[in-house]
């Protein structure tokens, strides 16, 4: 009975583990806000980090907005986390990030 | 008593002549417009007309002085700080990390001994050409074929934080030290010699041109130009119809000034 619970903790634990981790996925257009994107040179090295994430179909900086709309190619999911990691690689704060479905 | 009074009469005239150079000025000329969604970033002047490049859209544009399109290069990768030497212009690719040749109407990838990451300037003299490095905080200097580097990542003097543009002035390399708000000065060996601006307010140093009399360098976030001979010190602050600026060049008696969040380029002249 002990070890019988304890299986079931365990299986609990992952499938808890893998919704958030599903939850972190990213797919079709997101929009990232990013402060300090009105210089061009860091905008366009924040393009040039985001091109190299596998699934990235196109990018567009906005410089007057200071964000970046990024098409994520179909049946492609890119996780939450890289995204976040490019932004900072590139000398970046991340700011929000919205799916398109939220807007 | 005639000679003395004619020695009187030279020395006094040599005198007015050196203040009224010393108080020559740049003064704001006239607003080069172009058309309405041009950005442009950086450029350099070809005989009349001038070259810029113009990366929100891919491209670089030559125009002539009335701001009217003569030529253009398209489908390039986010053009930056380009330079023209010997009848051929240099087109650092930001996104693919290449250095475009432009002679006579062809196009050639440059040979380089390294690998830059984001070139985002460069100068070419001859056999030398300097490199700004962006994502790797360094100066790439190749001399016949053969590459060394100035600079590091870092805050402390000699040391770099994304430079953006650089030039060759004799054996000195003169690199806008972007994000460190300054201007440093090496020898051909890395060594540094000076360092320029540190006190004067700059929000990223992001272009610099260097004449026989000093250094004009942008201060892109504050919409300024900083004039400084060649000691480092400071001679003149221009903010007239300046919006932020990213590149900077002297041509004889005009100084031009890029206008990166409008379509223009500023022309100021020396009076």
């Amino acid at each position: 009975m002990k070890k019988l619970l304890i299986l079931l903790f365990i299986g609990f634990t992952v499938t808890t583990v893998n919704a958030q981790a599903d939850t972190s996925q990213l797919n079709g257009k997101i929009t990232i806000e990013v402060d300090g994107l009105a210089c061009p040179f860091c905008a366009y090295g924040l393009e040039k980090n985001l091109k190299e994430i596998d699934g990235v179909e196109n990018i567009e900086i906005n410089i007057e907005k200071g964000s970046v709309l990024l098409t994520i190619a179909e049946r492609k999911q890119i996780s939450e986390d890289l995204i976040l990691q490019k932004i900072k690689d590139a000398g970046f704060t991340p700011g929000k990030i919205k799916k398109q479905s939220d807007e | 008593m005639n000679k003395s009074l004619l020695v009187l009469v030279f020395s006094l005239l040599i005198i007015a002549c050196k203040e009224k150079e010393e108080d020559k000025k740049w003064t704001f000329e006239k607003k080069i417009e172009l058309p309405e969604k041009v950005r442009p970033l950086a450029l350099e002047k070809t005989g009349n007309d001038i070259w810029f490049s113009d990366p929100e859209q891919f491209r670089l544009l030559k125009v002539d002085l009335s701001g009217k399109i003569l030529d253009s290069i398209t489908g390039i990768k986010r053009p930056m700080n380009i330079d023209f030497n010997q009848g051929k212009l240099y087109v650092p690719e930001f996104l693919t990390d290449t250095i475009w040749v432009f002679e006579d109407g062809k196009k050639s990838a440059l040979f380089l001994n390294a690998e830059p990451q984001a070139p985002a300037g460069l100068n070419a003299k001859g056999d030398t050409i300097a490199i700004a490095d962006f994502y790797n905080h360094r100066i790439i200097l190749q001399i016949k074929g053969q590459v060394s580097y100035i600079g590091k990542e870092g805050h402390n003097k000699g040391e770099l934080y994304y430079p953006i543009d650089v030039k060759i002035k004799g054996t000195k390399i003169y690199v806008a030290d972007a994000y460190n708000n300054r201007v440093q000065v090496f020898n051909i060996d890395g060594k540094i010699l000076e360092v320029i601006g540190e006190k004067d307010g700059f929000n990223v140093a992001s272009g610099i041109a260097i004449n026989m009399d000093g250094l004009a360098v942008t201060d892109q976030e504050n919409n300024r130009v900083l004039i400084y001979n060649l000691n480092g010190k400071l001679q003149q602050t221009l903010t007239d119809k300046i919006n932020y600026p990213t590149d900077v060049l002297f041509d004889e008696n005009s100084l031009y000034i890029t206008n990166f969040k409008e379509n223009s380029i500023a022309v100021y002249k020396m009076r």
